[in-house]
């Protein structure tokens, strides 16, 4: 095999760490997005006289998910084009793959978790589609990230 | 992703041989971090891979690797 031995590694980990904290601030500032949203359509905001800090949560998470959102789709792709192929193989190893897979399942059982309950609400209280799904879609997107980011970080630890 | 089943000797073989995890991660084109969960028994790895650890390290696949017990 004639490969070049160039050091690859600071590179993988710099961008492997990089990827992992980006998607953990998308993961929490969507979730916190999708709080104010709710907290808004709900009326909870305007009934406890909170709407001015409720709006500026939801402009600041909002910044906090789409603009790290729009830079990975952006500069995050530029950046994965110009990888050598050993760089780009090492970022989405078998571990990254499984991370990966483990966090799309933990996303799918807190989905399935949340219908329940909601479903167990909508029994005793009136419950609004236009509620429930806010919670849905910051639940199925918001674990499956939180999931990886946390995967990838215990991956980092001495055992 | 674990498997309690599985052992290896992939710690004290690298540190025999000098090599760092990010060398040998190096060498078969993974992550440190893949070696570092695999060295922990966190991940198993496939096949592939633990025969590519085991010719990185100039070993049999199965002194690498081995079943709990054996």
């Amino acid at each position: 095999m004639s490969v070049e031995r160039d050091n690859i590694g600071p590179e993988v980990e710099r961008l492997s760490r990089w990827r992992r904290r980006i998607l953990f601030v998308i993961g929490v500032g969507y979730i916190i997005w999708w709080a104010g949203v709710l907290a808004s359509i709900t009326g909870v905001a305007d009934a406890f006289a909170i709407a001015g800090v409720v709006n500026i949560i939801r402009i600041v998470s909002f910044v906090a998910w789409a603009v790290p959102l729009a830079l990975l789709f952006t500069v995050g792709r530029r950046i994965g084009l110009r990888l050598r192929p050993r760089v780009r193989a090492a970022l989405e190893d078998e571990l990254t793959r499984a991370n990966r897979s483990v966090a799309f399942q933990t996303g799918y059982w807190a989905l399935l978790v949340t219908v329940c309950v909601l479903f167990a609400i909508s029994q005793f209280e009136e419950a609004s589609l236009k509620a429930a799904l806010p919670i849905l879609i910051a639940v199925g997107v918001s674990v499956p990230l939180l999931r990886f980011a946390m995967l990838e970080r215990n991956g980092d630890r001495d055992g | 992703m674990a498997d309690a089943g599985l052992r290896n000797r992939l710690k004290d073989v690298r540190a025999k041989l000098g090599l760092t995890q990010a060398e040998l991660a190096e060498r078969v084109s993974v992550s440190r971090k893949t070696i570092n969960t695999v060295e922990n028994g966190v991940f198993v790895p496939s096949t592939i891979l633990a025969l590519r650890l085991a010719k990185a390290l100039g070993m049999k696949v199965e002194e690498l690797f081995f079943l709990d017990g054996k």
